[in-house]
């Protein structure tokens, strides 16, 4: 006699073995009295499980269907505020380019100044940058560090708020694993 | 992996895309269709039917409310025995006294036997029905969706989030536990 299936036998009775294994469990079934028998017992348990009835009918069909709907609302657009918060983390990337730009076409134009002009005669022709010139390459390194750490905070904090509404969602969906 | 919605019928995806577009009437029909299930799953799972009809309407509102998440590769009556499983589970833990004993009058209202005859069904019914209730949650829930519901492993690994082993292993266990319970209680009466 081949190996006891007993392992098997529940996934047998409930229809989820195929090919060569299902072949294995019915050909052994045919000679063990023993995993006939369990099999027997899974059987009877199913029976005695579809004896329990089913739950006592309280609130009829069309009355429970109405109390949900009563409780439903239409999904409401996304609000303003949503849109906006969408928008921060592209917002705080876009100004961050910009400063970064900002401060590069800065530290050019100072060493340019440095290299080969008169820093003081040409500062006021830069009306965009007009406090450039006074600013030193430690003092540009000092501002682009701070600049960066504040970014980064800005689109972590995003992150964590982003990460905290989406749990939410999970958890109402009941998306958690049970 | 996700199994193709076998159940989700095509009238069921037409409710399915007017509700996600707000169409409450559709939801009503979703509703109707999967009402009988999902109430008899939370019933199973919490044995209270006062509490079970409270979870299973919690369990449609949450579905309404996150209707454009719900992923058409599943099967909408899986997703939804997804949430009202979860709810039924949290509500459980919240709870301390689970079954309400004397339902059970109200369980079996048509009698063709006498009355011993009757008594011993009961009893036998009310055995089986405390047994399931003993099970843990987990296991009970994959019991449930098996034995009463009928989803096969894959669709019970999609409704719970587990994989198929653990649902063999699961149900495995519920059987095992659920057959000496009974031959217990069985042996005693």
């Amino acid at each position: 006699m081949s190996q006891h299936v007993t392992d098997w036998l529940a996934a047998y009775h409930d229809g989820e073995l195929h090919g060569a294994r299902l072949f294995q469990v019915e050909t052994h079934l045919l000679e063990c009295p023993t995993c006939q028998s369990e099999l027997e017992a899974l059987k009877a348990l199913s029976t005695a499980l579809q004896k329990n009835p089913v739950m006592p009918a309280r609130t009829p069909p069309a009355r429970f269907v109405a109390q949900v709907r009563l409780r439903t609302r239409p999904p409401s657009p996304p609000t303003l505020l949503w849109r906006v918060w969408l928008f921060v983390p592209l917002s705080v990337l876009g100004i961050g380019a910009f400063l970064q730009a900002a401060l590069m076409v800065s530290s050019l134009v100072l060493i340019a100044l440095r290299l080969f002009g008169d820093g003081d005669a040409l500062a006021p022709q830069f009306g965009l940058f007009p406090a450039f010139p006074i600013l030193g390459a430690a003092q540009l390194f000092v501002l682009d560090g701070v600049l960066t750490v504040g970014l980064a905070t800005l689109l972590w904090g995003w992150l964590a708020g982003w990460w905290a509404a989406r749990s939410r969602q999970n958890r109402l969906a009941g998306e958690t694993s049970g | 992996m996700p199994v193709s919605a076998a159940s989700t019928n095509s009238n069921e995806l037409d409710w399915i895309a007017r509700a996600q577009q707000g169409d409450g009437q559709a939801f009503g029909e979703l509703v109707e269709k999967h009402r009988p299930g999902v109430l008899n799953v939370v019933y199973r799972m919490c044995g209270d039917p006062q509490l079970a009809e409270e979870a299973a309407q919690e369990a449609f509102l949450r579905a309404w409310q996150n209707l454009r998440r719900y992923n058409p590769k599943f099967a909408f009556r899986n997703w939804v025995y997804r949430i009202a499983l979860n709810l039924a589970i949290d509500r459980l833990r919240r709870r301390t006294e689970t079954v309400a004993i004397d339902t059970l009058r109200e369980i079996l209202t048509v009698e063709t036997d006498g009355p011993e005859a009757t008594l011993e069904r009961h009893e036998q019914a009310e055995q089986v029905r405390q047994a399931v209730l003993d099970l843990p949650p987990t296991s009970r829930a994959a019991l449930i969706l098996r034995e009463y519901e009928g989803l096969t492993y894959q669709e019970i690994a999609d409704a719970l989030d587990i994989p198929i082993g653990t649902v063999m292993s699961r149900l495995n266990y519920a059987r095992g536990q659920l057959r000496e319970s009974l031959r217990r209680s069985w042996e005693a009466t």
